[in-house]
């Protein structure tokens, strides 16, 4: 884990984590803050709840969250407006902490969560090579080509570290498997691929890659087929209404796609409307399925268009 | 001789003595007129690009002078560093700790002060309207030191100069 990470938590909070001996730094996965009650934290193999320096549990305050919330928007509510009616704010390093607290409506949607009482800090894992097996088997050497490709899995099971894995290789080439470099873009709404900081990539995400940076999929992929000619579009979590529309413009205008989509696997996407419309027009030639079933990351398996097993 | 070089220090020593309370009030003009620049441009900052608080006020610093500028830069490295205090604490600090090497008066300092009650708490509408608000006070606060710059500039030069002649007439 980053230090970058333990400057957006209360200092009392930053201690006891980095006092914590029961655990290595890199196996952390989620730091859960909630009022009233002990702090929580979720490593790949177990869950810990940490003792402050006077051995009680360590309990999270009002304060505590009123510190961490500041720390969070960096004193500047009005620049994480959009992130507050979604739930969740990306930090520098692209690590995402999501919140829940009292919803403020209006017009019958969120406009804002308000009175803050739980905060997950979900730590991002860049681990590059996790993409190499995969990419030479979404790739088509006859036609130079990169398959239209749709990543599945439930949360917390390394989607968005393989999507950013596939994206370097993409663009930067792996020619040990004939696979070029390619112009590459991506649409990062939630700054949680790049990790960007003032719009600079703070992971990576390869030669050829430009980024767009706190963007609306729909709107961003749009804008990147409009400006910047790419070979290849990337996004992550793709789902609502007008993602779809924008997949379909990418595609017909003959650029290549690597999404995310969260599922338990292919037949899942069926019961979401707008993701079944996408599978029965078969705009994906690859879905890679992921689980954490031997462990984060786990692939379940890479089928074609029709479903079936690709070796 | 000696008499004369007496007389013209306490001339210029007077005559010095009057300049300095002139300028007193012609640096409050100056500052609140520097004041609303660097509000306009945290507003452009805010606004326009949603530059978080820390960066607005590096960006509006730029545009100052003298201590004004410290405020600002120390203020925004107060946000930077993590030392577990909100922002309207660390303006309210940084604002006394400079003031006595300001020419604002007690109700510029105010305005100044009630400005970081509210900024970076809230919507982006609601923070347009507040530094809206503090250009306008800061603008008929001008207006007011103006006004009375015009009035006591004059005065207190020539008080300067008058006393310091008289001092000599009752010397010599």
């Amino acid at each position: 884990m980053s230090s970058e990470l333990l400057e957006y938590l209360p200092q009392n909070i930053a201690r006891v984590i980095k006092e914590e001996r029961d655990f290595e730094f890199d196996e952390l996965i989620e730091i859960r803050l909630r009022v009233n009650q002990p702090l929580h934290l979720i490593t790949y193999y177990c869950d810990l709840f940490p003792f402050s320096s006077d051995q009680e549990l360590m309990e999270i305050t009002g304060k505590d969250m009123d510190t961490a919330f500041r720390l969070l928007t960096r004193n500047s509510v009005y620049a994480v407006e959009r992130q507050l009616a979604e739930g969740f704010i990306t930090i520098p390093g692209g690590h995402r902490v999501g919140f829940t607290g009292q919803a403020v409506l209006e017009n019958g949607k969120i406009k804002l969560i308000k009175d803050i009482n739980s905060l997950n800090y979900r730590i991002k894992h860049e681990i590059p090579g996790t993409g190499e097996k995969i990419a030479a088997r979404i790739y088509n050497p006859e036609f130079d080509y990169i398959y239209n490709t749709l990543i599945i899995s439930p949360p917390l099971c390394g989607k968005t570290t393989l999507l950013r894995d596939l994206l370097r290789i993409i663009s930067d080439g792996y020619p040990e498997h004939g696979i070029r470099g390619r112009k590459t873009a991506l649409v990062d709404e939630r700054s949680e691929i790049a990790g960007a900081y003032n719009g600079i990539p703070q992971n990576k995400i390869g030669t050829r890659t430009d980024l767009l940076d706190n963007c609306p999929k729909a709107e961003g992929i749009m804008l990147i087929l409009r400006s910047m000619s790419p070979e290849v579009i990337v996004v992550d979590e793709i789902g609502r209404k007008e993602d779809i529309g924008a997949i379909r413009e990418a595609v017909n205008a003959g650029v290549n796609l690597l999404a995310t989509v969260h599922g338990r696997d292919l037949q899942s996407l069926f019961l979401r409307p707008s993701i079944k419309k996408l599978l029965l027009e078969k705009v994906f030639e690859r879905y890679i399925v992921l689980s954490k079933r031997k462990g984060v990351g786990t692939l379940e398996g890479i089928l074609d268009m029709d479903g079936k097993e690709v070796r | 001789m000696i008499k004369i070089i007496g007389a013209l220090l306490i001339l210029l020593s007077g005559s010095s003595i009057g300049w300095i309370i002139s300028g007193i009030y012609l640096n409050r003009v100056r500052e609140l007129r520097e004041l609303q620049l660097a509000f306009n441009i945290i507003n452009t900052e805010i606004s326009y690009e949603k530059t978080i608080l820390s960066g607005a006020l590096i960006k509006a610093a730029e545009s100052l002078s003298s201590s004004l500028r410290y405020i600002f830069l120390e203020a925004a490295r107060g946000l930077t560093v993590r030392i577990g205090k909100g922002f309207q604490e660390i303006w309210e600090e940084t604002i006394e700790k400079y003031k006595e090497e300001l020419s604002l008066n007690m109700e510029d300092l105010v305005i100044l002060k009630n400005w970081g009650l509210q900024i970076g708490v809230s919507a982006l509408e609601n923070q347009i309207n507040l530094n809206k608000l503090i250009i306008k006070r800061l603008e008929l606060q001008e207006k007011g030191a103006l006004e009375l710059a015009s009035k006591r500039v004059k005065i207190a030069r020539y008080t300067g100069v008058l006393i310091s002649l008289m001092l000599i007439i009752l010397f010599y």
